[in-house]
């Protein structure tokens, strides 16, 4: 990996509204609506309101969250942490007051594949490529692992559907009247 | 040091709106709009139009500025867009294509 660049600061102030990607460390302080994508670390601090899927190596939140987080190495969730999203790292430390809404999983994260970071491209592929990637686990841990699998394949189940259904259009609600019916009614 | 810094390794794609300060040195595209001074560093890369105060450039810039105080391309600077500032300072040995209008 190449040496971080210059720390990276997005001030209380600002607001983001896009993508944010990058090799260095980034620390966010104001409000980012979109994604963050970083390969250094990312820093949440408190008071920063983000509508965004985040990834970094060490991903450290004390503000409020709303999307899916990834961290290659970890996340810390401070205790004026909020997070709504699903949380997948390596490590994953919670301290006491922080308040989590989502799933999370310390699975290990292979570098470079951030299927968190894109969650609006592809919501119903995720949820079915994550057991795959689970596969060779449950020996390890039999006993959480099969009672987590089922859910996510069950919600990525129906999705292919609609595609798969043939598009024929429905039957005609009025009989069609056949071109003249009406002319040779007149006549007779 | 600005109260947002965007460094060199960073991209961002989009809108960035902000009531201080903001120095880029990394690559923005997209629009920014500051209420504070806007400082487009030597290596920044930036294709955006661009509402500020104070907007000086250093590295590269394509897209209108419209500042509410004063323009400063700096040496070495590379500009094309137009300028809408009361006051406007280029600088020796900067590229600059584009309107001027200093509301004359």
């Amino acid at each position: 990996m190449a040496p971080h660049r210059t720390e990276s600061v997005v001030g209380e102030s600002v607001s983001v509204t896009g993508r944010i990607t990058g090799d260095g460390d980034l620390e966010v302080r104001g409000r980012v609506d979109g994604e963050v994508d970083v390969r250094g670390d990312l820093t949440i601090a408190d008071g920063a309101v983000l509508r965004a899927a985040l990834a970094g190596a060490r991903v450290t939140i004390r503000g409020a969250v709303l999307g899916d987080v990834t961290g290659t190495d970890a996340i810390f969730l401070d205790a004026s942490a909020r997070v709504v999203g699903n949380l997948r790292a390596p490590r994953i430390s919670i301290a006491l007051g922080a308040q989590v809404r989502g799933d999370l999983d310390m699975g290990e994260v292979i570098a470079g594949e951030r299927p968190a970071a894109r969650p609006a491209q592809r919501p119903a592929a995720q949820p079915a490529a994550r057991p795959a990637a689970r596969a060779p686990l449950p020996p390890a841990r039999p006993v959480a692992m099969p009672r987590q699998n089922p859910a996510p394949i069950a919600i990525a189940a129906p999705p292919p559907a609609p595609s798969a259904a043939p598009r024929t259009p429905p039957e005609p609600v009025v009989p069609a009247i056949k071109k003249g019916a009406k002319a040779a009614k007149k006549k007779a | 040091m600005a109260s947002t810094v965007i460094g060199a390794g960073i991209v961002i794609e989009g809108e960035v709106v902000t009531e201080e300060d903001i120095a880029i040195h990394g690559v923005l595209r997209g629009r920014i709009e500051s209420k504070d001074a806007v400082a487009i560093e030597q290596g920044a890369t930036v294709e955006a139009d661009v509402t500020g105060s104070e907007v000086s450039v250093a590295g590269q810039l394509t897209g209108n500025v419209n500042a509410s105080d004063r323009v400063v391309i700096a040496t070495g600077a590379r500009m094309v867009g137009d300028v809408k500032a009361a006051r406007f300072t280029i600088q020796d040995g900067a590229q600059f294509k584009g309107h001027v209008d200093m509301e004359v």
